[in-house]
């Protein structure tokens, strides 16, 4: 699985949750208002349907952005 | 992009439905159908709510679910009324250290303070350890009417899913993991609230080829057309609904002689020609046939359920048919079975045994009928089938019938007042307040308990506030032996000068509405409010003959 395609799926469900265009390239929980809590339980759980993953309890709180989810599951299929 | 009902379908029967799918589903159509449900909770239900909402709109509705704070004791603080209570809990959180039996005490107690405030069916939605529990609860539970209780871990189990993720429960606020939750919701938008507070599908009307089989009979011929195992389990699914209550009928574009054949030499499908309460087989129009299925079953085009694998068959039933419901059978019989299952009116929470009896019932009436033409003198035709009419005064063990009935009946119903279990329970304890309720037995079929009366008195006057006798009572002559002796032997009718039927104009009551002009000698149809008729003419009213009364 490479970088792209999961970034892509990555931002893609953040734009159908979060039901709104993501603005630039690095999307984070700080710099985006409607990424909240409970927005935040929907995309993690959504990304480990489609990218057939699961997250570690720590992970499932400390993934908060775009890049620290990509780097996670790459790193997770990597392994 | 929008998407139809039957496109959706694949996304929301799936057999594991997606997160993600779900959310980007966005279905087209009218949403007119507001339902609130007050949530009382200890724990999270955002992310359930949020996968409702496919399921609701596929049926026109949106849900308002209000969400209490996170309350463990239950207080209810700042009830508003609303269509539904839902009260979710997570059971492990008192579990953990207070024994089952001190809970399941604390909780009727809690369910019947809410009870206090509201008239609306509760569900409590809540795990429990195993079916010894679920049935203490119940039986806890069973003292405070119009509760349901929703195992979600049967749930869980049944879609065989986990229902709980430690790992999630932090973050989520609720110890329901992801899949259970789709599960969970599925379960809330299309089992749990309609059966709670819509009336059910009474019918499903099924086409034959490439819906009960693969093929197509005129050109495959009999042995040409597959039954693959899905069609069989969809088949046994169906037939499984027969013995639940559900009427089943057979709508299809063929040569009668050839389905009769089919359904006779094809031994391996499970479903039988006498499994169908009613059958249309023609090269006519779909929608003319659903209208005299629904005329020969007696329901309403509401309570029907069609199924067709054409797309534009299924269109122009709707454009006629607006009221009946579809469901398209496309090329997976798993989804399509799962899309009847699903589908909001069929499930029910419980299986009252006069539900099972209407089938037998029905057919017996084709013998009525042909036993009424044949008699000139009424006394008689009832006297050949021995009708036997039982009249129950505040009749607490039929609380659950008898909701249904309000809740149900369409025709027959005079003030469509739809009074739920707990506001006929509630007038169960006074004086001036009497529910009575009436079965119907004859020689060829037990009706079962077929109509109910709700009056209430105000000084000189008795007020009825709901009258309903079901569909199979009706066309059998037997309305005023059924309503006039019911109304007279209220208790609380004694010495009454005046009756005051509560009167409502819906679309399909004019049944009801001609049996009062006629009882009250009105000219036409009366007037929507109220219509008083002196006491003394509805004691006097001539009753007909050949009945036996069973006292209660």
């Amino acid at each position: 699985m490479d970088r792209q395609r999961v970034e892509h799926t990555v931002r893609s469900v953040l734009t159908v949750v979060l039901k709104e265009p993501l603005n630039g390239a690095d999307v984070t929980r700080q710099n985006t208002a409607s990424w909240d809590s409970l927005k935040h339980i929907e995309i993690m759980f959504a990304l480990e349907d489609e990218l057939e993953t699961q997250f570690l309890e720590e992970e499932l709180a400390a993934l908060d952005s775009v890049k620290k989810i990509v780097d996670a599951v790459l790193s997770k299929h990597a392994a | 992009m929008n998407v139809s009902g039957y496109e959706a379908q694949t996304v929301l029967f799936a057999a594991r439905p997606s997160r993600l799918a779900l959310q980007q589903l966005e279905l087209e159509g009218d949403r007119s159908r507001v339902v609130t449900v007050n949530v009382w909770r200890n724990h999270a239900i955002e992310s359930v709510v949020t996968a409702t909402i496919p399921y609701m709109a596929r049926v026109g509705c949106i849900a308002d679910f209000r969400l209490s704070d996170y309350d463990d004791t239950l207080m209810f603080t700042g009830h508003r009324q609303a269509d539904l209570e839902l009260v979710w809990v997570d059971s492990g959180r008192y579990l953990t250290s207070t024994p089952f039996a001190d809970w399941a005490r604390w909780l009727a107690g809690r369910v019947a303070a809410l009870r206090g405030v509201s008239s609306a069916p509760v569900i409590i939605a809540t795990w429990l350890a195993d079916a010894a529990q679920e049935a203490e609860l119940m039986a806890r539970l069973g003292t405070v009417p119009g509760v349901f209780l929703a195992d979600l871990q049967a749930a869980c189990n049944e879609a065989t899913t986990t229902l709980i993720d430690s790992r999630t429960a932090a973050l989520a606020g609720t110890p329901l993991g992801n899949a259970a939750q789709l599960v969970v919701a599925r379960k809330l938008a299309c089992h749990w609230i309609p059966a709670a507070i819509w009336p059910p599908i009474k019918v499903v009307a099924v086409d034959l080829d490439n819906t009960l089989h693969s093929g197509v009979l005129g050109e495959d011929g009999l042995g040409g057309v597959s039954l693959t195992p899905a069609h069989q389990a969809l088949q046994r699914f169906l037939k499984a609904q027969r013995e639940r209550g559900v009427f089943l009928a057979l709508v299809s574009r063929n040569e009668a002689s050839d389905v009769q054949a089919l359904f006779t030499v094809r031994e391996d499908y499970p479903l039988r020609w006498e499994d169908f309460s009613a059958t249309e087989v023609s090269w006519g129009d779909k929608a003319e046939s659903l209208s005299r299925i629904a005329k020969a079953l007696r329901v309403a085009p509401d309570s029907m359920l069609f199924v067709d694998d054409n797309p534009g068959e299924l269109a122009s039933v709707v454009s006629r048919l607006p009221q009946v419901h579809t469901v398209y059978a496309g090329s997976d019989p798993a989804e399509t079975q799962r899309a009847i299952e699903y589908y909001p009116g069929l499930w029910r929470w419980k299986i009252e045994r006069d539900d099972a009896k209407r089938i037998e019932d029905l057919k017996a009436n084709a013998e009525r009928e042909q036993l009424l033409a044949e008699t000139v003198n009424p006394s008689e035709y009832f006297h050949n089938l021995h009708v036997s009419i039982a009249l129950r005064v505040n009749p607490s063990d039929l609380l659950g019938r008898l909701s249904d009935l309000c809740g149900k009946t369409n025709q027959f119903n005079l003030a469509l007042r739809r009074l739920n279990q707990a506001e006929l329970a509630a007038r169960l304890g006074h004086a001036d307040d009497c529910v009575v309720s009436m079965q119907l037995t004859d020689r060829l079929s037990d009706s079962g308990v077929i109509g109910v009366v709700v009056g209430h008195r105000e000084g000189e006057r008795l007020i009825i506030e709901e009258l309903c006798v079901s569909c199979r009572a009706m066309g059998r002559h037997l309305e005023d032996a059924l309503i006039l002796p019911a109304i007279c032997r209220m208790p609380c009718s004694a010495g009454c000068r005046e009756v005051v039927f509560q009167v409502a104009h819906g679309s399909r009551n004019q049944p009801a509405l001609d049996w009062l002009a006629r009882i009250a000698d009105l000219n036409g149809r009366p007037a929507p409010g109220v219509c008083a008729v002196d006491a003394d003419r509805l004691r006097q009213f001539p009753h007909p003959q050949g009945i036996t009364y069973v006292q209660d």
